[in-house]
C-alpha cells in the first residue's frame, strides 16, 4: 500500500518570509519582485476586501495564503497604532497567482496604452504601467489590471495625465465566471 | 407610464434574496400541488441557492438593504474556486454551503458544533442531487418524491437561515 507523508514544516520558513515580505510592502518598503494589493473598501459595510496577486502564491496552499495576508495586515495595524486597524475589517483575503487571476477573471478592469512607435518612449510607459500596479509576465509583456472599477478609473485618468500621448483606454474583460 | 420591469428589480441585496427564497418556496408548492413537478423542482434549488447566498452576504457583513453587484457575486465565487469550496459549474449551491463554513471557521464566529456544520454541507449536497439550473431546458419527469424531498431541505434552510 502507497503511503504519500509529507511535513507539514517544510513551508513554514516559506509562509514566514510571505508574511514578512507583505508586511514590509504594506508599511510602504518596496521588495524586489513585490505582490500588487488589491484592497477595495466596500462602503455600506465598511469591510475590506483584499486581493494579493503574487506568483510566490505558486506552491503555498490556499488557507495559508489567507493567514499570510490576515498577519501581514496585522502587523501593519501594530505599526501603524495611529491609523484606522484593518485586519479587522476584512472579510475576504485572496491570494492568487497571476495565471489563478486569469482563470477566474478577478482582474476584469485592463489599462493599456495604444500608441504609434515614435509617439512615447516604450521605457516610459513600461515604468507608469509597473508603478501603478502592473504586473510582468516572462514573456515580458506588461499587463496593468484591476479587479475594482473605481480603482481601474482612478488610474486610468492619473496614466492620462502622466503620459497623455500613450492614448489609454479602459476595458472591461469578460469574467470566465459565471 | 410604468416603468420597465427591467429596472424595477433593482439591485440584488439580502433582503430580496430572504424574501424570494421564501417566495420561491410558496410558488413551489402551488406548482407541485398542481402536478407541475419539474418547475416545482426547479424553484426549489434556486430558494436554497438565495438562503445560502443571503447568509454568505450577511457573513461578509453587509446590510439588508446594502446592493449586491454583480463583480461583487462574481469575487465571491472566484474565491470559493480558488480555495476549491466551490466547482466550476455555475449555480454550485454545495459550494456556497462550503463558504460558509470555511468563512466561518477561518474568520468566525464558528458555528455552536462541527455537527451543525457539516449538516449545512450535507443538506446543500441532498438538494443538488435533485437539481440543476439546466432543467429549465428539459421536460424529465420528476417524481412528487423528488420534489418533496428538495422541498423539505429549502424548508429547513429557512427554518435555520438566521444562524446560517
Amino acid at each position: 500500500m502507497p503511503v504519500i507523508r509529507s511535513d507539514q514544516h517544510q513551508i513554514e520558513p516559506t509562509l514566514d518570509e510571505l508574511r514578512a515580505r507583505l508586511a514590509q510592502e504594506l508599511q510602504g518598503h518596496t521588495t524586489a519582485d513585490p505582490p500588487v494589493v488589491h484592497e477595495v473598501h466596500v462602503q455600506p459595510s465598511n469591510t475590506l476586501h483584499v486581493i494579493v496577486v503574487w506568483d510566490r502564491w505558486a506552491d503555498v496552499p490556499q488557507p495559508d495564503r489567507g493567514r499570510v495576508i490576515m498577519d501581514a495586515y496585522r502587523a501593519l495595524d501594530r505599526a501603524t497604532p495611529g491609523d484606522a486597524p484593518r485586519a479587522d475589517r476584512i472579510t475576504m483575503a485572496m491570494g492568487a497567482t497571476w495565471e489563478e487571476t486569469e482563470q477566474l477573471g478577478l482582474l476584469p478592469f485592463r489599462i493599456t496604452p495604444n500608441y504609434r512607435r515614435g509617439e512615447v518612449d516604450d521605457g516610459q510607459v513600461r515604468e507608469a504601467m509597473l508603478r501603478a500596479g502592473a504586473v510582468e509576465l516572462t514573456n515580458g509583456r506588461i499587463i496593468l489590471a484591476f479587479a475594482f472599477p473605481q480603482a481601474a478609473d482612478h488610474t486610468f485618468h492619473s496614466l492620462q495625465e502622466q503620459l497623455p500621448q500613450a492614448h489609454w483606454s479602459l476595458n472591461t474583460v469578460m469574467a470566465r465566471v459565471a | 407610464m410604468p416603468v420597465p420591469l427591467p429596472m424595477r428589480l433593482g439591485p440584488d441585496t439580502i433582503r430580496k434574496f430572504e424574501r424570494a427564497a421564501e417566495g420561491r418556496i410558496d410558488e413551489a408548492i402551488v406548482l407541485r400541488d398542481a402536478g407541475k413537478h419539474l418547475a416545482a423542482l426547479y424553484l426549489v434549488g434556486y430558494s436554497v441557492e438565495m438562503a445560502l447566498g443571503g447568509a454568505y452576504f450577511r457573513l461578509l457583513r453587509y446590510g439588508p438593504t446594502d446592493p449586491i453587484t454583480r463583480q461583487e457575486r462574481q469575487r465571491v465565487v472566484a474565491f470559493g474556486r480558488l480555495h476549491h469550496l466551490m466547482r466550476p459549474e455555475p449555480h454550485d449551491i454545495p459550494g456556497w454551503a462550503r463558504l460558509l463554513v470555511h468563512y466561518r471557521d477561518s474568520l468566525g464566529p464558528t458555528y455552536p458544533t462541527t455537527a451543525f456544520a457539516i449538516l449545512v454541507v450535507n443538506k446543500a449536497e441532498e438538494v443538488y442531487n435533485y437539481w440543476r439550473p439546466e432543467m429549465r431546458y428539459r421536460n424529465t419527469e420528476v417524481t412528487s418524491r423528488e420534489v418533496n424531498a428538495a422541498l423539505a431541505v429549502a424548508q429547513w434552510f429557512q427554518r435555520q437561515y438566521r444562524i446560517l
